[in-house]
């Protein structure tokens, strides 16, 4: 996704713009750039990152620029975000942002080289650029629409030459909408992003082209026929479109599960081989000679990690440990280590410094994030992508689902080359994998009665989770998910590890989750707890004959392999305590104290 | 000009496959029934979308989102009761103040429908469609190019002009709507409120449409409104095709889709993304494959839906038939295809098709499936079985 926006005014441009991209950014922001007229050029800022990293440049180079520009954000799904690929792209004078496929633009390329063009990118975007140059005689609006002639695909484009007293957009099958104020014209990708400055919109139709100044906006089609201009008075609120109908992001990114582990093993898994195709960078030999993996990982990462400990050793015949990164303090240098760091955002500042350390030792390492060109993608070998998309809720959903995905499709890879799983069970490990965004989608549909027994159980004072086996680590998501954003104090515990110590804090007043997919060995754990009085809310597969007899509610997931249940329970405690929080009325979205991305040690 | 799309029934008679996911979700051409509404009206630049929700209200919100990928801005309208379809319009008082569409979201309408709608003039416009049918819609009486009178499911077989449930209205409906009395079946439905005001004498404009407008009576109806709807959208090959398979026609084949070599594909053929096909597998005309769909070496399928994450064997026949998400199909499952009648609800209808499998069904190997098999959501069935007429969700067939 990306998004496009534009000002022309009496104020500064860039502000506006900076401002207008941020509203945005939920649409996506690994890579940002402003394009605004000053003097007799124009002022290009663009880099692969955060917006706020490129205002504060903009800031440290004294507010360049007049009241014209343009803007970009953008979330790379497949293809590095870079500088050069960033938005806006320059020929000559013109600069110029773009939201859409150009479908021709290797013909358009290979005919604007030979006429003179050198390209600095490989975007698409960038030969609409040129072209709209070859076009330019001193008439900015004549020469988009002479451009947008030999163009096939879609657009929504801004255009900023240094000579034209006005800017152009034009649009096709994308997204854009123009918004007047008083003495400005505002032009975003999509209304809420205008809110603040206008309630005044037009929305621009498709095939049509705008000539946009501050006082007034012209608007024709292809051929130059006007066409009138119809303002709109929005009457909804700046937040409630983003949400896309649900109340809260988390809940929007919970039910995003089946699509993310679907973008995540998408294109990677072949299963006529029963192998998986990753850019891991380091040669079968090299994995067929490790000994041992260290993964470093901090909060909901570090559970992922933790299961990884367990799937590593068994499909891959290799010791793990795994540790958190923030005491991450002696590193034991072992020449056959593999490294592997755990990051949504690639920005952790404790796991970054641990990888550095790990770098100048000279080991071998991997990182597993979702933020394309991010900084740990630089430190390491090779990079494993989770494909979500922004996650907005502080609370990690989607992203920690596709980081277990992302474990599995490593742990078969590592298996496969050191020949410890053959390929047939490699294949039948995928097979099961492709069934797992339907399951997830049968585990979203218990939504109801997941809510139920949270909304019995929103007054708990203490909530307890145990698991065993793959299932340990997913006790501790949930105490913590439970933690976070219900703020209600919890446990997570191995199942054999209860009756060492915390057996004693059971009473009828502290609810248990049992996460009981994973082996049989769960239900005298259960019995242990029941007998003290305490409420089991047990989640355990289907058609489980005696789990009914020891728990007290039975929430029934769909039957897999045990590494796989462990992404069912995951959704199922994620629902249980976004329902527990949503009943005690809580900042689901944005718990206290608490930020998305820790940037600091 | 807005629109308001009704989207907050199941669809009941669509069963077994909206045990999972209301109608307007089921995908015909490969893309569910709403998102060809939301192109229609796209492409006549309505893009200020009402969508009422309720029956499996997330699987629409998860799809559609915030409607920025279809070109359009989506704002949900929840109906909590599923009390009829008067009473889910009025859930958009408030939000339209000129005149305004109201469409299914759970029938295929094309661009030109839409455009005969709203370039008529009149305050009250129905889009009607002159065709023959089993009586499951409602008849518009027309004199003089004004509706006299509508007959509300006649239920015997007849032709005339039926009302496809589109409208234009001005906004002085929600002030009908408010009126509408509660019918025998306990809802508010829209038709009462338009007799009302027929009654009343005010002005119907019927709007005879030459574009496309089709409907899904029953799960096993999909086909055919899949085979108009495979017509509407241009086929394009992204995925990768090997040397040695063989594509007549207008196929499409989405990107990270794999179609492996000795495969013989014939247009009108539609398949998503990440499918990975053959080695040898033959599609005939008027087939959607969803996206992640993986079919086994030297099986057939035709006029057939097959949605994603489904999983076909080998040496398979399937044909006339619809594949729910998930499924997981042994190698040698035949379906059989022929005129059969269906029991429904104590009734019996005739209908001609394969089978129907709703999401999630587990099929063993060297399974038969005789005309007319409709299984339920989740059921499995065991290796070497025949199996016929209806197996309700979550059962196990044994043998």
């Amino acid at each position: 996704m990306c998004g496009i926006v534009a000002y022309i005014g009496d104020q500064l441009a860039g502000p506006i713009l900076f401002d207008t991209l941020k509203r945005l950014e939920y649409r996506g922001y690994d890579s940002v750039g402003v394009a605004i007229k000053s003097g007799n050029g124009i002022e290009v800022l663009k880099s692969a990152g955060r917006i706020a990293d490129l205002e504060k440049v903009y800031q440290s180079r004294g507010c360049p620029g007049e009241s014209m520009g343009i803007g970009h954000t953008r979330w790379a799904t497949h293809g590095r975000p870079s500088d050069q690929n960033a938005h806006p792209h320059t020929s000559g004078e013109i600069a110029i942002v773009h939201n859409g496929i150009i479908e021709n633009y290797l013909v358009l390329r290979e005919k604007l080289i030979k006429s003179g063009y050198e390209f600095a990118s490989e975007t698409d975007s960038e030969a609409l650029a040129h072209l709209i140059h070859s076009h330019y005689r001193g008439d900015l609006y004549a020469a988009v629409r002479a451009a947008l002639e030999d163009v096939d695909g879609s657009y929504a484009v801004a255009v900023l030459a240094a000579s034209s007293p006005y800017l152009v957009c034009a649009r096709k099958d994308s997204p854009l909408v123009l918004g007047k104020g008083a003495s400005a014209v505002y032009v975003a990708s999509d209304v809420p992003a205008l809110l603040p400055y206008t309630k005044d919109v037009i929305r621009m139709k498709d095939g049509e082209v705008a000539r946009i100044f501050a006082d007034r906006v012209e608007i024709t089609d292809r051929s130059g026929q006007p066409r009138e201009a119809q303002v709109e008075r929005i009457n909804w609120s700046a937040d409630a479109a983003e949400k896309g109908g649900y109340t809260h992001f988390m809940l929007k990114e919970i039910h995003e599960q089946p699509r993310a582990i679907r973008e995540t093993i998408a294109g990677r898994i072949s299963e006529i081989e029963g192998d998986v195709r990753l850019d891991l960078r380091i040669s079968d030999e090299e994995i067929r000679g490790l000994e041992r993996v260290t993964i470093i990982a901090c909060g909901t990462s570090y559970h992922a990690g933790m299961l990884a400990k367990n799937l590593f050793a068994r499909a891959a015949g290799l010791p793990v440990d795994v540790e958190v990164a923030s005491e991450f303090l002696n590193l034991q240098v072992r020449p056959r280590n593999l490294l592997l760091g755990i990051t949504q955002s690639g920005e952790t500042a404790d796991t970054l410094l641990a990888l550095k350390k790990a770098k100048t030792c000279g080991l071998r390492s991997l990182a597993i994030t979702n933020v394309l060109g991010s900084t740990v993608a630089e430190l390491v070998d090779g990079t494993i992508y989770t494909r979500c998309g922004p996650e907005i809720g502080v609370a990690a959903t989607k992203t920690f689902t596709s980081q277990l995905v992302a474990i599995i499709l490593l742990a078969v890879r590592l298996g496969r080359a050191r020949g410890h799983i053959t390929p047939d069970q490699g294949r039948k490990m995928l097979i099961e994998l492709t069934k797992l965004p339907g399951l997830v989608q049968r585990v979203l549909e218990k939504r109801e009665e997941i809510r139920e027994i949270a909304e019995l159980y929103a007054g708990a004072s203490c909530y307890f989770f145990i698991g065993r086996d793959y299932l340990y680590p997913i006790s501790l998501e949930g105490a913590l998910k439970m933690k976070e954003i219900a703020y209600i104090p919890s446990e997570g515990y191995a199942g054999g590890e209860l009756k060492h110590g915390p057996l004693a804090l059971i009473t009828d007043k502290t609810p248990v989750v049992a996460l009981a997919t994973c082996g049989k060995k769960i239900q005298s754990n259960i019995k242990e707890v029941s007998a003290r009085g305490a409420e089991v809310i047990a989640f355990a597969t289907e058609g489980d004959p005696d789990i009914a007899k020891v728990a007290s509610h039975v929430i029934e997931l769909p039957q897999t392999q045990p590494i796989y249940s462990a992404v069912l329970c995951t959704v199922a405690v994620q629902l249980l305590s976004y329902y527990t929080a949503n009943k005690l009325g809580l900042p689901i979205d944005k718990p206290r104290n608490l930020a998305k991305c820790v940037t600091v040690e | 000009m807005k629109a308001v799309i009704l989207a907050a029934g199941e669809g009941r008679r669509c069963r077994p496959l909206t045990q999972t996911r209301s109608k307007v979700m089921l995908p015909v051409g490969n893309r569910p029934f709403m998102e060809h509404v939301i192109s229609a009206l796209a492409a006549n630049d309505i893009r200020d979308l009402y969508i009422v929700v309720g029956y499996q209200k997330e699987r629409v919100m998860d799809y559609f989102e915030d409607g920025l990928d279809f070109g359009v801005k989506i704002t949900y309208l929840e109906q909590n009761e599923l009390l009829g379809t008067a009473h889910a319009l009025r859930k958009a008082e408030g939000y339209v103040n000129e005149q305004f569409l109201v469409v299914n979201g759970d029938n295929l309408i094309d661009a030109r429908a839409v455009k005969e709608l709203i370039s008529s003039r009149g305050e009250n416009v129905i889009l009607a469609a002159l065709r023959q049918h089993s009586g499951d819609y409602g008849v518009l009486m027309v004199q003089q190019e004004r509706v006299k009178a509508i007959i509300e499911k006649p239920g015997r077989p007849c032709s005339g002009i039926l009302n496809t449930g589109a409208y234009k209205f001005s906004p002085a409906i929600f002030e009908d709507l408010r009126h509408t009395p509660l019918s025998e079946r306990g809802s508010y439905e829209m038709t009462q409120t338009l007799s009302q005001m027929i009654a009343e004498g005010r002005e119907f404009v019927p709007v005879i449409s030459k574009g496309i407008w089709s409907d899904a009576i029953f799960a096993w109806d999909l086909l055919s409104a899949n085979n108009l709807a495979l017509g509407m959208k241009d086929a394009n090959i992204s995925g990768e095709i090997e040397v040695g398979a063989i594509i007549k026609g207008p196929v499409g084949v989405g990107k990270g889709s794999i179609i492996r070599s000795g495969s013989y594909l014939v247009g009108p053929v539609s398949i998503g993304e990440d499918c990975d096909i053959g080695p040898s597998v033959t599609v005939l005309p008027s087939t959607s494959i969803g996206d992640s769909v993986r079919i086994g070496s030297h099986s057939e399928v035709r006029n057939s839906i097959i949605m994603s994450d489904a999983r076909i064997g080998s040496a398979s026949i399937i044909s006339d038939s619809v594949v729910g998400a998930s499924c997981t199909l042994g190698d040698q499952l035949v379906i059989e295809t022929g005129p059969t009648v269906v029991d429904w609800e104590d009734a019996f209808e005739r209908a001609e098709f394969g089978a129907v499998f709703a999401d999630d069904v587990t099929v063993g190997s060297r399974v038969l499936a005789f005309p007319g098999t409709v299984v339920g959501t989740g059921a499995r069935i065991g290796s070497g079985t025949s199996i016929r007429g209806w197996i309700e969700r979550e059962s196990r067939v044994i043998s």
